[in-house]
């Protein structure tokens, strides 16, 4: 199967910091979310997607197309939401559909008007008068239904109130069903990542920490709290300790371990997503 | 023909979106135009340093300023660019057709206005009019207008945004700014013609010569621009 998205050995200098090598593939029919402390390089590498930022190193792949300044067909691929919708603010939403809709020969009209409604967006006020709620729903309203290949969303939640947000996961599940489509979206939220993505792409300080299958990452973190004593030194599996408690991301190991060393929990249960991610992101866990 | 039509599409969107503005600043620097040729009234010679100025500025810089604010260049940081063009290059517009397109729009920006000087000036200026039949100034008027295009159009060729952090922007303001204003006075005080005054004697003297030149000056102007545009979008980061 040829992947949507091929990120082969991506990197970046911006002054000082330094993003990748990154590798990344995305394959049809899955949502990968992009998760990352501030400043770990997620919206560069997005734009290094969009070809709006030059890597220093390495090539980007839609399809069996390398995304270059010589070719424009790639583009017809991928719709991208960037954190910051720049350059819509003098239009209403009825002028900005007018200009995007005919660009994509897949544009969902019925969809387009669905989110509207949903979201309750004047379409005749201009863009820069709308709240960054508003703003950031309009704009939503005027990505998704591109029909592309690929769905790019860079925080696509920040300004969302809680129902619009719930709302959105449902569209987004809905949109994934209609076709052999694909997300990539960045997000500090951890619902989201909970409810959409099917794989994680953790990045740290812009280097890559590992691309996990969200089920299997969750799966494999349990904690457990101990009856007995630990031992000075670190069980097998062991990734963070705090009193009697014992977080492990090889729970199979690690209860091979204690039950070698007569050692009883009272309880064990998995750990939720944000914890784990923050695990990761603390430089713990990672194998 | 269809990435023409499509360019052209682009273009109209913009304006439409700032035609009050546009108007509204067209109209201001006509009037503008309109006081200092009626200033100069009949008596003052067409070699003044204040119509070199006047041209100088109607056909190198003033269109960059008909726009209305939001669709000028905007900071970003160190980033210099148009939002409204960067929102463009990322949809799937071919780079040829936004190239083209920003060129329309500049030419809907200026040439009415550069129209309009040139008409003005002729029409309120008997100088002028003693030294030029109508003939010849149309070729003055084609000097002019293809000057427009191969140093004004150097305009849409910086839409793709630049970086600059503050202390370069103002370097180089005053270097850009401060340089041509130097030259011009310089000039002004070293030469006896101006530099309008010189092109109404090419217009006199080699009218076939100066139209030849100066249409070859435009299409290679022309050219070139939309060529260097096209390259610095595939130079410039948006980060």
């Amino acid at each position: 199967m040829t992947a949507t998205l091929e990120v082969s050995q991506i990197e970046k200098k911006v002054d000082d910091f330094q993003l990748g090598p990154i590798n990344l593939q995305i394959d049809p029919g899955t949502i990968t979310a992009l998760v990352g402390n501030n400043g770990s390089g997620k919206s560069t590498l997005l734009k290094i997607i969009m070809n709006m930022v030059n890597p220093s190193a390495g090539h980007v792949k839609i399809f069996d197309t390398y995304i270059s300044h010589e070719e424009d067909d790639w583009k017809s691929y991928i719709s991208y939401q960037p954190q910051t919708v720049i350059g819509y603010n003098p239009f209403t939403g009825n002028k900005l559909k007018e200009l995007i809709a005919p660009l994509y020969p897949n544009w969902d009209d019925a969809l387009f008007l669905k989110l509207i409604e949903q979201f309750d967006i004047p379409l005749n006020k201009r863009f820069g008068k709308l709240s960054q709620g508003a703003q950031q729903k309009l704009s939503l309203a005027l990505t998704i239904p591109r029909n592309t290949a690929l769905l790019i969303l860079d925080e696509p939640t920040s300004f969302m109130d809680i129902p619009s947000k719930q709302y959105l996961s449902d569209i987004l599940v809905d949109w994934m069903e209609q076709g052999e489509r694909s997300i990539l979206l960045t997000s500090h939220q951890a619902d989201d990542i909970q409810k959409l993505a099917d794989y994680l792409f953790v990045l740290q300080n812009g280097k890559m920490i590992g691309n996990f299958e969200k089920d299997a990452l969750t799966e494999s973190y349990k904690r457990y709290w101990m009856n007995d004593a630990l031992p000075d030194i670190p069980v097998s599996g062991e990734v963070s300790r705090n009193g009697k408690q014992i977080i492990s991301n090889q729970p199979d190991i690690t209860e091979q371990y204690l039950n070698d060393n007569n050692l009883q929990w009272l309880d064990r249960k998995a750990l939720d997503l944000e914890e784990i991610i923050t695990l990761l992101l603390a430089g713990k866990g990672r194998n | 023909m269809q990435e023409w039509k499509q360019a052209l599409g682009l273009a109209m969107f913009e304006l439409k979106a700032s035609l009050k503005g546009f108007l509204f600043v067209f109209l201001l620097y006509t009037l503008l135009a309109l006081s200092v040729i009626s200033t100069l009234g009949d008596s003052v010679s067409i070699n003044h340093g204040i119509v070199d100025l006047l041209f100088l500025l109607a056909f190198g810089f003033v269109p960059l300023f008909m726009k209305p604010k939001e669709f000028q260049y905007q900071k970003d940081g160190d980033f210099w660019g148009l939002p409204f063009f960067i929102m463009l290059s990322q949809l799937p517009i071919t780079k040829k057709v936004l190239v083209q397109s920003r060129f329309i729009l500049y030419f809907i920006y200026s040439f009415p206005f550069q129209f309009l000087l040139l008409a003005l000036l002729y029409v309120l200026n008997a100088d002028l009019q003693g030294m030029l039949s109508p003939l010849s100034y149309i070729t003055f008027s084609i000097i002019w207008l293809s000057f427009g295009v191969y140093v004004g159009y150097i305009m849409p060729a910086s839409d793709a945004g630049y970086k600059a952090n503050t202390k370069k922007f103002v370097f180089d303001s005053i270097a850009q700014y401060g340089g041509s204003i130097a030259l011009f006075v310089i000039y002004q005080y070293v030469f006896d013609y101006g530099i309008v005054y010189w092109t109404v004697i090419f217009a006199q003297k080699w009218p076939f010569l100066s139209l030849v030149l100066s249409i070859v000056l435009a299409l290679f102007g022309c050219q070139y621009w939309k060529s260097y545009l096209k390259k610095k979008m595939g130079e410039i980061d948006y980060l």
